[in-house]
């Protein structure tokens, strides 16, 4: 590799640091270059872009159902863009518009943009899960998921009559679009037939695919979180297509459905939308997260995951947050800073989004304590023995399935303070 | 031989993945599925396999280019006429389904403006194998998994604005 110590990283380096494919030292080396170099900075983005654009130009090689016919699911790192704007649009067209659903249509222009970030961080979450169960010879059912959607969202709120509406009319329309989920009985020696089975081998393609690309959308995503903290902020320049929220996933949608009928798709446009939100008290109290007063401001990138908290006042808060799953109905986040973890759960999607946050004191050891995603198993020709390569230092754990499933049960014991989450322009 | 549990549990694993890759290397689904096939064939005949994942994907796509070059006009015949076919037979004549048959059609031609390797390596990216597996399957240096996959993905972005621009002057 480049010795991107002093220099300036080359373009590979880049895309290997993005990627999370540097080890621990080169990466640092990077990200403290790039953290000071403005140029590189936008050598970074400009990377970005590109990585995301030709997840979404691979994607877009898939076939997706025609009536009745049979999906990939959503693979990739950034991939299922195209994916999703199909079958959300499919979705979009089967509703028929009624004069009794004309009343709902604008919002559910909004959900669409949040159903675009329903199918891939559920299926990268839930995918993830179901490996590693399904791996330890149980079975998790769709059944159980939905129970995980519940219990994500605790107190989330009574739906209003027009989100139940929404909701049921989004979920029928994502499933006839997309056949739901179900574990696949692991095949026998006999090759399959060339028939996709719905349901059956489809699913395992979905489960096995992204489950792979989690594994390597959170790589990169580990090693952009092992940045000197200030860096994110530079390398996040050039985002215009992200400054209005409501109208980035939908512009984004029929951006890459038509190929840009309003004109060429930049890379940067290719890039979807970030959405953001102002998490303040349910009970106008003065509340906290750990040491942080709410309100806060969480913008998360549909297009990369990525998410960014802010105080009030705009200003970067120490504290993260990632995307841990989402759904129709529910968006999981866990928090993070220096001394504390928590979780963000919110459901009801929608302009204005009824949860629960919680938080807990961390000692250091707990939070240096990185859970190892199934190692890469690399071989080394000389000795051809297997030697586990951990991809990182420390993984963010809300990645891995197994701490999804710990993060879960530490923070039932958290105290919950019930928040209301308001979409807002990103600061 | 690899034993028969373990061949169901790659098989389970990687099967799916494979015939993606394939498929979107091929652009045909059926011949995707025949080679994925005789990669497994392939790995129940070996000892064992260390590192699986880049040795199924380095079987397929050896496979993928010793076909190519054996059978390079015939298949293209063979490609376009199945193209042709399925185009004909689209079952909704709605603008969607024909601009979403319309950007497939770009993506895949932009993929293929891209060399073999490059090609290989970004989509074995897409895969979710990690540097070491695709240098392992391409016999690259793990350092310059790095700048192949730079230049394929700067290449493909490339490539397909142009074939965008081409598409948008053109009439409908």
């Amino acid at each position: 590799m480049a010795d991107g110590d002093r220099d300036h990283p080359e373009e590979g380096t880049i895309h290997a640091w993005l990627d999370g494919a540097l080890s621990a030292g080169e990466s640092e080396a990077v990200s403290a270059h790039v953290a000071t170099c403005a140029d590189c900075g936008e050598r970074v983005a400009e990377a970005r872009g590109l990585i995301a654009g030709a997840s979404r130009v691979v994607a877009a090689l898939d076939d997706l159902p025609a009536a009745g016919g049979v999906a990939w699911g959503t693979p990739s790192p950034a991939a299922p863009r195209f994916g999703a704007a199909e079958r959300a649009r499919t979705a979009w067209r089967r509703l028929r518009v009624t004069p009794a659903r004309a009343a709902i249509a604008a919002t559910l222009l909004v959900a669409v943009g949040i159903s675009l970030t329903y199918d891939r961080t559920a299926v990268d979450s839930e995918a993830l899960r179901k490996v590693r169960d399904q791996e330890s010879a149980s079975r998790p059912t769709v059944a159980a998921e939905q129970g995980f959607a519940a219990s994500a969202a605790p107190g989330a709120g009574p739906p209003g009559a027009r989100d139940a509406l929404l909701d049921s009319a989004l979920k029928r329309n994502i499933a006839q679009a997309q056949p739901p989920r179900a574990i696949a009985k692991a095949p026998g020696l006999t090759p399959p037939t060339p028939e996709p089975l719905p349901g059956g081998g489809v699913a395992a393609m979905d489960i096995t695919a992204s489950a792979k690309v989690a594994e390597g959308r959170a790589s990169a995503r580990a090693a952009r979180d092992t940045l000197a903290g200030r860096a994110p902020d530079l390398l996040t320049v050039p985002r215009p297509a992200a400054t209005n929220p409501a109208e980035a996933p939908r512009a984004v949608a029929g951006g890459m459905a038509r190929g840009g009928a309003a004109g060429l798709p930049s890379r940067v446009a290719l890039l979807t939308g970030t959405r953001c939100y102002r998490v303040e008290s349910a009970n106008a109290t003065a509340a906290m997260w750990g040491p942080e007063a709410l309100p806060l401001v969480v913008a998360v990138d549909s297009g990369s995951d990525r998410t960014r908290v802010y105080t009030a006042s705009g200003a970067r808060s120490e504290t993260q947050a990632l995307v841990v799953r989402g759904s129709s109905d529910s968006l999981l986040f866990t928090l993070r800073r220096q001394g504390y973890d928590g979780t963000l759960a919110l459901g009801s999607p929608g302009e204005v989004r009824a949860g629960v946050m919680r938080s807990r004191p961390t000692s250091v050891a707990l939070a240096d304590s990185g859970v190892e995603t199934a190692a890469v198993r690399v071989d080394k020709p000389a000795t051809g023995a297997r030697t586990a390569v951990p991809q990182r230092k420390r993984v963010p754990s809300s990645n891995t399935a197994a701490a999804a499933a710990e993060t879960r049960s530490a923070m039932r014991a958290a105290p919950a303070i019930p928040v209301v989450a308001t979409r807002v322009r990103c600061p | 031989m690899v034993s028969p549990e373990r061949l169901t549990t790659l098989f389970a694993e990687f099967h799916a993945p494979l015939v993606r890759f394939l498929t979107r290397r091929l652009g045909d689904r059926d011949r995707a599925e025949e080679l994925a096939q005789e990669t497994f064939v392939r790995a129940m005949k070996q000892e064992t396999i260390m590192s699986e994942r880049s040795w199924l994907f380095a079987v397929a796509s050896n496979l993928v280019r010793d076909e190519s070059r054996r059978d390079a006009r015939q298949r293209a015949r063979l490609e376009l006429l199945h193209e042709q076919t399925k185009a004909d037979v689209a079952e909704e004549p709605e603008s969607t389904s024909m601009e979403r048959a319309a950007d497939q059609a770009l993506a895949r031609r932009a993929v293929e403006a891209l060399g073999e390797r490059d090609r290989d390596a970004l989509l074995m990216r897409e895969e979710g194998l990690s540097y070491e597996e695709i240098a392992s399957a391409l016999e690259l240096s793990v350092g310059s998994v790095g700048t192949t996959l730079s230049r394929a993905r700067r290449r493909l972005m490339e490539a397909y604005e142009e074939l965008q621009a081409e598409r948008s002057v053109r009439p409908a």
